[in-house]
């Protein structure tokens, strides 16, 4: 661990030489009480066998976030849903103000045909200097469902990070749903193993860049099983002078036969000063699969620009509309009606632009 | 009767394309005015000219509406003074759907916070008249709607939005015959003494429940010949050989 450009996280699962310079990227650390997670595991009641799965879970941002994040554990949470049960489990609110500093780890264990949903939110109640690294990892048993909501709204001088590990067996399906809209450095990895026979992964992210806000993702759909099939979309709207990097791979191992993988990037730029990255991968390890990115990158299309302020909306109405309608499918998903009235009003505030 | 609109020696570009050069057009409150002429004669870019297009630059002359020079005013401010346009050719806005934007046209137009059961009433109605489906109003914005369906979605963004300047532009194209009908008999239901329209057509049949008053041929940029609704017959048997002969 470099003690001067803190963690190094979001690595490319490849380096390439044209890439230089991103191939991963650095998030700092903080000054916290170091903890003993495994006496939080203990109390978790999973066991040795199912704790060695979580162990053994690679995530998006990498290891030398999660032993981070682990060390420094604050708010440790173990959510285990039984054989066919179905749960909806109380959102998870995180609010921050008084330069808190969270580190939160969060276990989900979706037993055979269990049907799960689960929402974290990280708020910024007041302008101090906040600190969050959130580590959530997901095992998906056989049949299981798992949807995990996220939303973000930190504010513009506090640092977040958002890392993931997903491990899904035969026939489930995790669905991540994310609105990734503050904070000063906004940093999510994100790395869903789909290693059973037609598992299944989709997400759904949205990111909101303005000011100086830096944004890196480090989305990884690897398969391993048959007929396994991925999908994952990052959506979002750049502004001011924010800088972000956006890394997607779908990896097909040998032997993951019929496996499907999309990625896609809706990116809307509205700023000559805001700086876009994209690196798309498909590694190719077996022959019978089916790969496709997709990117759309860009201004406002001038026709539909003209179209609707046609209609009486001004270029700032029109720009906030085609945001929000870009985010649409994302927002909709956030049922929680004191989380979304945030987010509606946030974005409302953030978008009186230039 | 008063002038709502008055384009005064207009000259505009596009890719520095001379495509409108130095028209004139005037249309009084109440009015109805017909537009007809060849293919690429100019005829939708004088509707975006009047619309406020940035794609096109007016180099020359001026744009008045309720007699006030609107030729620097962008499109949206043109909208709120009451000029509204259906497109030749609608965009799709996927992630918006009709009914939502229709709900944030109208607020905004009136400024003026909106009763949503109300306004779905009303909707409805619309709806009803222009022979829609009640589902459309869920779908997003023009998209995957057939040809037919996106005019009639723009006809029925006009009697929303209720302006004092109605520009068709070949509304009726790819309407099928009881789709024009229905069009037309929208448009009837929105004429009244006030507001006017400026149509822009290759085809009588939409024309058939208006009282027409003016009918201009458009060529080569300019109005080269205005006449009552005799023209639309002379026009629909004779072409515009004979008109457009005269003219060179
Ligand atoms: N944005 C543009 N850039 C370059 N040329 C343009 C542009 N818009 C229109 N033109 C050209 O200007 C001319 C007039 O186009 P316009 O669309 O106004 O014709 P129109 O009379 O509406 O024709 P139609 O009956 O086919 O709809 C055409 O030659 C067209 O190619
Ligand atoms: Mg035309």
């Amino acid at each position: 661990m470099n003690k001067n450009t803190g963690l190094s996280v979001n690595h490319l699962p490849v380096l390439t030489w044209n890439h230089i310079g991103i191939n991963e990227a650095q998030f700092p650390e903080t000054e916290l009480a170091e903890v003993e997670f495994d006496a939080c595991y203990e109390k978790s009641g999973f066991g040795k066998e199912i704790a060695e799965i979580f162990d053994n879970i690679e995530t998006g941002m990498g290891a030398e976030a999660v032993a981070f994040t682990m060390n420094h554990c604050t708010n440790p949470i173990f959510i285990r849903v039984k054989e066919g049960e179905k749960k909806v489990i109380e959102p998870l609110k995180y609010t921050f103000a008084d330069g808190a500093k969270v580190c939160d780890v969060t276990y989900i264990l979706a037993e055979k045909n269990s049907e799960v949903s689960v929402f974290q939110s990280y708020i910024s109640e007041d302008d101090t200097a906040s600190y969050h690294a959130g580590l959530t990892k997901i095992v998906a048993l056989e049949g299981a469902k798992v949807t995990l909501i996220q939303t973000q709204l930190l504010n513009d001088s506090s640092l977040h990070s958002n890392d993931l590990g997903i491990k899904i067996e035969d026939s489930a399906k995790v669905e991540l749903v994310q609105a990734e809209l503050g904070a000063k450095m906004d940093y999510v990895g994100c790395m869903a193993l789909l290693s059973g026979y037609c598992a299944e992964f989709v997400a759904d992210t949205i990111y909101y860049g303005d000011e100086k806000r830096k944004t890196d993702l480090n989305f990884i759909a690897r398969h391993t099983g048959k007929k396994t099939v991925s999908n994952m979309k990052a959506k979002g709207a750049l502004f001011g002078e924010t800088d972000k990097v956006y890394r997607g791979t779908i990896d097909f191992i040998n032997g993951c036969k019929k496996a499907k993988g999309d990625e896609s990037e809706e990116t809307l730029i509205f700023s000559d000063k805001a700086r876009n990255r994209t690196i798309p991968l498909i590694l190719c390890d077996e022959e019978d699969v089916v790969g496709n990115h997709a990117a759309t990158i860009g201004r406002i299309n001038e026709n539909r620009m003209f179209y609707l302020m046609s209609r009486g909306l001004s270029e700032n109405e029109v720009k906030e509309l085609v945001v929000r309608a870009s985010y649409e499918s994302v927002l909709s998903r956030i049922t929680d009606e004191e989380i979304r009235s945030k987010v509606d009003s946030y974005l409302e505030r953030r978008m009186i632009i230039e | 009767m008063s002038e709502l609109l008055r384009v005064e020696n207009v000259h505009a570009l596009a890719d520095d394309k001379q495509i409108l050069n130095g028209l004139n057009l005037e249309i009084k409150k109440g009015e109805t005015h017909v537009i007809m002429g060849p293919n690429g004669a100019g005829k939708s870019t004088l509707d975006s000219v009047i619309m406020g297009n940035p794609q096109y630059k007016v180099t020359e002359g001026k744009v008045f509406f309720e007699g006030e020079d609107i030729t620097a005013l962008k499109a949206d401010a043109r909208a709120r003074k009451g000029i509204f346009l259906s497109f030749q050719t609608p965009e799709e806005v996927p992630g918006v759907t009709l009914e939502d934007f229709l709900r944030v046209c109208r607020r905004n137009m009136t400024g003026q916070p909106l009763k949503v059961f109300a306004f779905r009433k009303e909707l409805k109605a619309l709806m009803d008249d222009l022979d829609m489906d009640p589902s459309y109003a869920s779908r997003y914005l023009n998209v995957g709607f057939s040809g037919g369906e996106k005019k009639k979605s723009e006809i029925l963004q006009m009697l929303v939005l209720q302006p004092k300047l109605a520009m068709l532009d070949e509304t009726d194209s790819g309407l099928d015959v009881d789709a024009v009908r229905v069009v037309s008999k929208g448009i009837k239901k929105f004429k009244n003494e006030d507001n006017s329209l400026l149509i822009i057509t290759h085809n009588a049949r939409i024309l058939e429940n208006l009282d027409i008053d003016k009918v201009h041929i458009l060529y080569n940029g300019r109005i080269i010949k205005t006449a009552g609704p005799e023209l639309i017959e002379e026009v629909n048997t004779n072409g515009f050989a004979n008109i457009i002969g005269k003219e060179d």
